[in-house]
């Protein structure tokens, strides 16, 4: 009977995934319909003896991509969500489709990345050897509730047999692992751009995550992430397997381990923690270090986090960050603002979600926008629906009026750029870029 | 001049509250009123709440609401006196769940609040209620906008703050909030006098009065 199901299951989801294709239908379709005749399918499925998953707030499609792409280069067959559809619908399409009929996933290796609230329905009827955690953030609450909540959700989808491979330098994360014996940890040393001081807008680190005493920071590499102690109930920043322990942002290139350099096309440190994730991975699942680090090396991401564009006579790049995800913005803005070169930079928010239907503009004022007023910052365009909420949020930062223009109609703002000159940082979500980069030339949308 | 305390600024800070102390020393200062701003936390071990003339607090997560609550329990009397004296008060998302009865939350522990009010809170960690609100209020004519992210569900209230009209997302609610004398209690989270000026305004006469 079992052999049966799976067959037809089998059959099914690779059918309507072949129509679904042709009709340029998304990849969570074909998984999402044939859950609804067999809604325990995943349970029949042959997996092969290695899967890992990624989870967590940012990250998790970079990461995924990279480590696809050093297993790759090993030689490795690997069946991954490429598409990025992390929801048990997005998962049950890939493994079906990766499978042969008889139900056994034809890859000698399978990675995937989950969406973090649905991974206990993704993995209720298997579980993967490896659980990587990238972080947990303020990220879409609208959907999310808050980063604890999160936590708790996620935690629904562990057993035993699971090891747990944690960012170390987020406290929430390394919650995971108290008095677990399955785990392994990733995080950086201490590197020459660290902080003493948290002086984003808001600080999710200050109180320890599992009594809310006090919590202890030696240093921050950026928001909450860093090296902390809490006294009270000895939660702490555990000892990594996998360590970034030399890293330059200007020139960009991170050294795992003491040996191993990885050259960085994107100059952030939240790319060198996706990097570490991947080579952690890489390591896990068996490849020399050596091939691991080479293979990242200068490894250009195909899902665009950056891309650079021009606008009449100027060049430009568009940092894609998350809407209601402030350290995502914290990020990009970091990095505009380090650009000696001095340049505009514009931020867009003209639909908040694509997914669905929210006017919520909290996180506006959870993102650090005073961090632009710096020389390197010749001006300001505030672009997009939402113009007046940026409008207001940046009347309460101490930038100086004059070199903040206010566009509500995004080709207008572009028009109005086409007349300046310098660089051009673009700052936005990935479900606003591609407004801006219709306008440009070479900016793929 | 106005004193104004910003209370578990650090730990009662879900989502872009800092606005609403942001906006309301604006509003203030737009009326030539001189603003003092203290800020009290979960370390803190001096809060004298009737010495204020306005008192915010925002919402945070439920962990950090029981750490706040097991704190604020030694300065109840204080808070108490403050409210009966009209101290003008805004507690936003679930921060104002700690002056009621009593919280059963959803690890199943039965915590007893502040007992200023006789309300009583429910949790669970089944759902999360998230969505976009329009409500209204009996205080003006006006239509407010918000966001609630709560897991909670308020009994007995007789005076509900504001009337939920349009609700998104996985919200169910009819009613929100609570106000008494000056003491105004809201599940919505995040920068609430920021997207309604007009409440801003409203909280700024009554502290000026």
């Amino acid at each position: 009977m079992k052999k049966i199901k799976v067959f037809f299951a089998v059959l099914m989801c690779k059918c309507i995934r072949f129509v679904a294709k042709l009709m340029g239908r998304g990849s969570s379709l074909p998984g999402q319909i044939t859950l609804k005749f067999f809604p325990d399918i995943l349970k029949y499925i042959k997996l092969p003896s290695k899967v890992i998953a990624v989870t967590g707030s940012n990250g998790k499609t970079s990461t995924l991509e990279m480590i696809a792409h050093v297993l790759k280069s090993a030689g490795f067959k690997v069946a991954y969500n490429k598409e990025g559809s992390n929801q048990i619908e997005g998962v049950t399409t890939f493994l079906l489709s990766s499978c042969n009929l008889g139900g056994k996933v034809k890859s000698d290796i399978v990675i995937m990345e989950s969406d973090e609230r649905f991974a206990r329905h993704t993995f209720k009827h298997f579980k993967p050897n490896h659980l990587i955690i990238t972080n947990l953030y303020r990220d879409q609450l609208t959907r999310n509730g808050h980063p604890e909540w999160v936590y708790d959700v996620i935690s629904e989808c562990m057993d035993d047999s699971m090891e747990l491979i944690l960012n170390a330098d987020d406290p929430l994360v390394s919650k995971f692992g108290k008095g677990r014996d399955k785990v392994r940890y990733f995080g950086a040393d201490k590197l020459s751009f660290d902080e003493e001081e948290n002086t984003s807008v808001y600080h999710d680190g200050k109180y320890c995550p599992c009594c809310k005493a006090p919590m202890e920071y030696e240093y921050y590499h950026y928001n909450h992430i860093g090296k902390y102690e809490c006294k009270k109930c000895g939660h702490k920043r555990n000892d990594t397997q996998w360590t970034i322990t030399d890293a330059s942002l200007e020139e960009g290139y991170v050294v795992v381990n003491g040996k191993y350099k990885i050259e960085i096309s994107f100059s952030s440190i939240y790319h060198c923690y996706n990097t570490l994730a991947a080579f952690a991975a890489a390591d896990i699942a068996g490849v020399p270090l050596d091939t691991a680090a080479k293979a990242l090396s200068n490894y250009d991401l195909a899902s665009g986090r950056i891309v650079d564009f021009k606008l009449g006579q100027r060049e430009g790049t568009l940092l894609v960050s998350k809407h209601e995800n402030s350290i995502s913005y914290d990020q990009s803005i970091r990095v505009a603002k380090a650009d000696k070169r001095g340049s505009s930079v514009m931020i867009i928010v003209d639909a908040i979600s694509r997914k669905y239907d929210t006017y919520e503009t909290s996180w506006l004022w959870d993102i650090d926008f005073e961090m632009l007023k710096s020389e390197n910052v010749k001006e300001i365009i505030l672009a997009g629906k939402y113009v007046e909420d940026l409008k207001t949020r940046f009347s309460f930062t101490n930038i100086d009026d004059n070199i903040i223009k206010c566009f509500k109609d995004i080709p207008e703002a572009a028009e109005y750029l086409k007349s300046g000159d310098g660089f051009i940082y673009v700052i936005t979500c990935f479900s606003d870029k591609h407004k801006l980069l219709e306008l440009t030339e070479g900016g793929k949308a | 001049m106005a004193k104004i305390l910003y209370l578990y600024y650090d730990i009662m800070n879900l989502y872009g509250e800092n606005g609403n102390i942001r906006m309301i020393e604006q509003v203030l200062k737009n009326r030539g009123v001189e603003v003092v701003c203290d800020r009290k936390t979960i370390t803190d071990t001096d809060i004298d709440f009737t010495q204020y003339d306005f008192i915010y607090c925002g919402a945070g997560t439920e962990l950090s609401r029981d750490a706040c609550l097991k704190h604020l329990k030694q300065f109840g009397e204080s808070l108490k006196s403050a409210f009966e004296n009209d101290t003008v008060m805004l507690f936003t998302g679930n921060s104002y769940e700690m002056l009621g009865k009593s919280i059963h939350t959803a690890s199943d522990e039965d915590v007893e609040g502040l007992n200023i009010f006789d309300f009583t809170v429910e949790e669970q960690k089944k759902n999360r209620y998230s969505g976009d609100v329009k409500l209204t209020s009996k205080l003006c004519d006006k239509t407010f906008i918000g966001y609630i992210n709560k897991c909670s569900k308020v009994e007995g209230i007789e005076n509900p703050l504001f009337k939920v009209e349009v609700m998104a997302g996985s919200l169910h609610c009819t009613e929100d909030g609570i106000r008494e004398r000056n003491f105004f209690g809201t599940q919505v989270t995040g920068p609430i006098m920021v997207k309604n000026p007009d409440f801003a305004e409203y909280i700024a006469s009554l502290v000026l009065a």
